[in-house]
């Protein structure tokens, strides 16, 4: 379908929000969701194509171009999906950048040693919470 | 052997009876219920979790364990947990249920030991019985004297595309004859054996397995077999001359005490 472009998958949140910057911004975007709604989500300057299907169906995944990709963001919320798709992009389809979200930090050890670009939530959540305690603190000794 | 059962209902119920008298095993599930019905059944232990987290892989003890199967509802799930047992506990070999036929290559290409997709096993099954069975009758004459097969030949046959003179085809039979479209043919040398052709071969009932085995026979596999024969005649000449040996020895030895 798509020639090299982006694949999104998961038109979440987090999906739909990367699928719609990256098309504004002139990339050519192919989103994958199992749900029709999700779609909805997309902003209207979004001119990518829809695929609608499960990602765990590799037949859907052709469809939406994997074979010819060079970036895809995995954004399903099911982790050990998530990490099928990803060692499958990076290892079988060789697709250059590979960015995954996973909810469990121990998928770390799995993906470690692999090119594929991790980013866990619980993480970012942590390190803003301490960050936030931090300047707190700091304000609290400024006062003093 | 130490055996990790991961989720599964019915199926971990039937590997926990066959595997369990004569192995160790560790079972992890899920689901608080089937848990329940398997401490209840069997008298065993269940650690109750989701077999993909890291810490009940730990709990359970799975390290180094020889076998894990994974039994759960989702093909990724099942991935997830073999990759996790194979490369973060050691565990030597890993089997991954798969229910979509697609993914058992693909799983294999990630690095799981071994993928079984029920599917996958019933449609080869389905196509190995058609290929053999369906195409080969045999009819006997003269009180089980002479059996007389009709086999046909498939695309994939080592005979098919070749002259009858170039098959060196067993001399204890005979093609008698050939059917074509709806024509028959008496067979010469010359003539070449074609997909869909129907041959009809006399030979003793006694070779009739054997002749079967060698037409229905695949490209490039007449040599295999071959092969694994003589291995298998090797095999059994060295087991014969170790066995003589020690007899041979044993009765020294008894000549020598008497």
């Amino acid at each position: 379908m798509a020639g090299k472009g982006m694949i999104v998958i998961g038109c979440g949140r987090l999906g739909s929000d990367i699928a719609s910057r990256s098309s504004e911004q002139g990339k050519s975007v192919t989103v994958i969701d199992n749900f029709p709604e999700s779609f909805e989500r997309l902003s209207d300057a979004f001119s990518g194509y829809k695929v609608l299907g499960s990602a765990a169906n590799i037949k859907t995944l052709l469809d939406a171009g994997i074979d010819k990709a060079n970036e895809i963001v995995i954004t399903t919320g099911d982790d050990n999906l998530n990490l099928f798709l990803a060692f499958l992009s990076s290892e079988i389809y060789k697709i250059p950048l590979v960015y995954v979200r996973f909810d469990d930090p121990d998928k770390a050890a799995l993906v470690a040693g692999h090119d594929i670009r991790a980013i866990y939530p619980f993480e970012l959540s942590r390190n803003k919470f301490y960050e936030l305690k931090r300047e707190e603190e700091e304000d609290e000794e400024e006062v003093e | 052997m130490r055996i990790v059962i991961c989720n599964g209902t019915i199926d971990a119920n039937y590997l926990i009876e066959t595997l369990g008298e004569e192995n160790n095993l560790t079972i992890i599930n899920s689901s608080a219920e089937v848990a329940k019905e398997i401490m209840a059944r069997h008298h065993r232990s269940v650690f109750i979790g989701k077999p993909w987290r890291h810490h009940i892989l730990m709990d359970a003890g799975v390290a180094d364990a020889d076998v894990l199967i994974s039994l759960c509802e989702k093909d990724t799930d099942n991935f997830a947990v073999c990759y996790a047992a194979k490369h973060i506990f050691h565990v030597k070999n890993c089997i991954c249920m798969t229910n979509d036929p697609n993914n058992v290559e693909i799983y294999k290409k990630l690095g799981i030991d071994t993928v079984i997709c029920s599917t996958y096993v019933l449609g080869n099954s389905i196509k190995e019985a058609f290929n053999v069975e369906s195409v080969f009758r045999t009819m006997t004459l003269q009180n089980n004297k002479i059996a007389m097969i009709e086999a046909g030949i498939l695309s994939g046959y080592e005979i098919a595309h070749k002259r009858i003179m170039d098959i060196a085809f067993p001399r204890y039979a005979s093609i008698s004859c050939i059917f074509r479209d709806y024509e028959v043919i008496i067979p010469n040398g010359q003539i070449v054996l074609l997909p869909g052709d129907k041959l009809y071969v006399v030979c003793a009932p006694k070779d009739e397995k054997e002749i079967r085995e060698w037409i229905s026979c695949k490209q490039g596999e007449r040599g295999k077999t071959k092969d694994k024969i003589e291995k298998h005649i090797k095999e059994v000449k060295a087991k014969v001359s170790k066995a003589k040996e020690k007899a041979t020895s044993r009765r020294s030895k008894k000549k020598e005490e008497k």
